[in-house]
């Protein structure tokens, strides 16, 4: 390919994803932050975790998308007594045509383009182990046997932040896993009257039509991975990760004071993965510190852990994360 | 990479390092000028109130600063390029372009991709825009901060050309411009004339006793050393005469045959206050010299204490010792001194008899020497 067709394709991206979004903010009022970021995780490849009180449209969001994306849309609704494998499938007994009988895998709903994996955290841990295989190496492992998940495969988890009783919290393992952790903020005054006007007796979502192939998707993707980190860009991005960790050289006083552990090497990764895809929603070959910083937080919220004293005081780990993306984005 | 570092994406990151270390060296100048400012100013305050300083020499120590400043921007050379296209990015919103281009063209030719060609052409092609922008909106200006040292700085140098302090009362350049005559301003100076005297005192003591050599012309004919050097005279009240004219009811003070009666002064300091009452003159004192101070060759301040000089008369207004300069009899004088004849070291120089050449009284000395033969009433 030329540098033209570069041009060319990052043009292309823009408008497909500009078109993506308008669709997406139709169909869901109010949360244009919401839906940019949850692009943004989905075409740099990774998996969203979608915090919200009940009833914001956290599932109505997913089913959306992945009409707009043109993607078949799974569903797993989350119970304490979910076993894992009615997530990944099972071996039934079968007959053959010779009347013989033998074991058959058969996937779960877990074997899908897109799965939405509603209320999470009421699954057990055990359950929810069962996931990390899917996220992270794109596979199931059934009796000895590995099951590769359909490509591109997009997992995206909510959860409800105020419900605590029967539920399990997420390990840290598994919230690594997640490229963004999102937050469904609650509506506006003039967004909810929009809600209403719109979805009060319709399912906008319904009505949605695929706007790509999966090939195209993939072009998308791979044009994403093109985008060039310069090297200042890349020892900004390591600073950032290393400012949440106050014991290390470089580490941020605040982190030092609140954090327990800091965020992660997958971190890391997801920060610049998140950038480049920013980048190329501005029109940019290159990433720059602005898409950094936009990422951040959804991307490091949930690998940083707040420590005993400031969980007890009520320290919201966003605050103290936002300010120091202040400050790091002071010193560069 | 393809891309030639004579592109404008070099050129203007050439242009924005230029800007830089320009802009670097005019920091460490206006920090420098803070130091030179100081130093004008406190040169300036010496010089004007405490002891004249050589304005040359000031300046040259203020001028050390800056040059330090200019010298150490030169040795720390330019910034990176690097670094160049991060400000640029900064200075024109960049989102990062110039440092992305410039770290794509560095990398080595197998790491090149399109996105890293695309990146740098687009560096490329806003370049020549962005340095248009920086010719035109990056124009240096004086740093108002730059206003306080500044100013400073020329009072300093304001303080330098003034004349100097004024004068001390006891002390005086040679050639200074001389006062106007007031008695009520005794303490003024005369360096020359007094080192002159002792001189010539000096010098009668020396000379071989010959009453023919004898004369009011001969006390002022060596008022200069042999070397040219100026010598310290102290010849207050407290004084010791050696001459016999000391004694009662011969006030020395009155001229004896048209002569002024003059003290040699070291000789008269070193037995101060170990002869008992002192040999005041009858006429209070004249031609008192205090403080003076040894100098060079070329121009020695030397410092004089003038005290009017009050002829001392008796009740029939004839010139006569007063009790109170009565004196006391002649202290034994060394053997040394003993073979001088008294009316040589007594005599004085009359003003009409004629000045060596080697002696040239600058205009304060020649109003010393006009008011003290005026306060003797002696004719010039």
């Amino acid at each position: 390919m030329t540098v033209t067709s570069f041009a060319t394709q990052g043009v292309l991206f823009q408008s497909d994803t500009d078109e993506l979004k308008n669709v997406l903010q139709y169909a869901f009022v109010g949360q244009e932050g919401l839906i940019g970021d949850l692009l943004t995780a989905l075409l740099a490849g990774g998996h969203v975790l979608l915090e919200g009180l009940p009833g914001l449209g956290k599932t109505h969001l997913a089913k959306a998308i992945a009409a707009g994306m043109g993607l078949e849309l799974s569903r797993i609704q989350c119970t304490p007594d979910l076993m894992p494998s009615d997530i990944t499938g099972s071996e039934i007994l079968v007959h053959d045509e010779a009347r013989r009988q033998h074991l058959e895998f058969r996937p779960g709903p877990v074997f899908a383009p897109m799965v939405l994996v509603d209320e999470i955290n009421r699954a057990t841990p055990k359950t929810q182990a069962a996931l990390l295989e899917a996220m992270q190496e794109g596979q199931v492992t059934y009796a000895g046997t590995r099951y590769p998940l359909p490509r591109p495969f997009w997992l995206l988890a909510t959860q409800n932040p105020i419900e605590l009783e029967g539920t399990y919290p997420l390990p840290e393992a598994q919230l690594d896993r997640f490229l963004f952790k999102l937050v469904v903020d609650f509506p506006t005054a003039e967004a909810l009257a929009t809600l209403v006007d719109r979805s009060l007796d319709d399912e906008p979502a319904d009505h949605i039509r695929p706007l790509f192939s999966a090939e195209r998707l993939d072009e998308m993707m791979a044009l994403v991975r093109e985008v060039v980190i310069a090297e200042p860009l890349k020892r900004a991005a390591v600073a950032l990760v290393l400012a949440t960790h106050g014991d290390r050289p470089g580490g941020s006083p605040l982190a030092g004071a609140h954090f327990r552990y800091g965020a992660s090497p997958r971190g890391l990764q997801s920060l610049l993965r998140a950038a480049r895809v920013r980048a190329l929603m501005a029109g940019r070959g290159h990433i720059a510190l602005e898409d950094i910083e936009a990422a951040a937080l959804p991307a490091l919220r949930h690998r940083v852990l707040l420590n005993m004293e400031s969980e007890m005081d009520g320290i919201d780990a966003d605050v103290v994360l936002g300010e120091i993306v202040q400050a790091w984005r002071k010193e560069h | 990479m393809n891309t030639p570092p004579d592109s404008p994406l070099f050129t203007l990151l050439h242009q924005v390092r230029r800007r830089l270390w320009s802009g670097r060296i005019l920091s460490q100048l206006l920090r420098a000028t803070w130091w030179s400012a100081a130093l004008l100013l406190g040169g300036g305050l010496v010089h004007a109130f405490h002891q004249p300083l050589p304005a040359s020499a000031v300046a040259a120590l203020a001028a050390l600063p800056l040059a330090a400043a200019v010298l150490l921007g030169l040795l720390r050379g330019r910034p990176p390029l690097a670094h160049a296209a991060a400000i640029a990015d900064r200075w024109f919103d960049g989102k990062a372009l110039m440092s992305s281009a410039l770290d794509q063209w560095q990398a080595p030719p197998g790491r090149h991709t399109r996105a890293s060609r695309f990146v740098i052409e687009a560096a490329d092609r806003c370049a020549p825009s962005w340095s248009e922008r920086l010719a035109h909106a990056h124009r240096w200006r004086p740093p108002r901060h730059a206003v306080i040292p500044v100013a400073l700085g020329l009072a300093g140098v304001y303080l330098l050309l003034l004349p100097g302090p004024a004068p001390r009362q006891d002390s005086v350049a040679i050639g200074a411009t001389p006062p106007p005559a007031d008695a009520s301003r005794p303490n003024l100076t005369a360096s020359d004339f007094v080192a002159g005297l002792r001189q010539a005192l000096r010098d009668a003591r020396q000379a071989p006793t010959d009453p023919a050599a004898l004369g009011g012309g001969s006390a002022l004919g060596g008022r200069q050393s042999a070397t040219g050097r100026m010598v310290t005279l102290h010849t207050d009240s407290t004084q010791r005469t050696a001459s016999a004219d000391t004694r009662p009811g011969r006030a020395r003070a009155v001229p004896q045959e048209g002569k002024t009666p003059v003290t040699p002064a070291g000789r008269g300091s070193t037995t101060t206050g170990s002869d008992g009452p002192r040999s005041d003159t009858a006429g209070s004192g004249a031609g008192r010299v205090a403080g003076t101070r040894h100098g060079s060759p070329a121009a020695p301040p030397l410092s004089v204490q003038y005290f009017p000089v009050v002829r001392a008369t008796g009740d029939d207004e004839k010139p006569a010792a007063t009790g109170h300069g009565a004196g006391r009899d002649l202290t034994p004088m060394p053997a040394a001194l003993a073979s001088v004849d008294i009316r040589q070291t007594a005599g004085a120089a009359r003003w009409d008899t004629d000045m060596p050449d080697a002696l040239t009284l600058s205009p304060a000395q020649r109003h010393y020497v006009r008011q003290y033969f005026s306060d003797l009433g002696e004719p010039r």
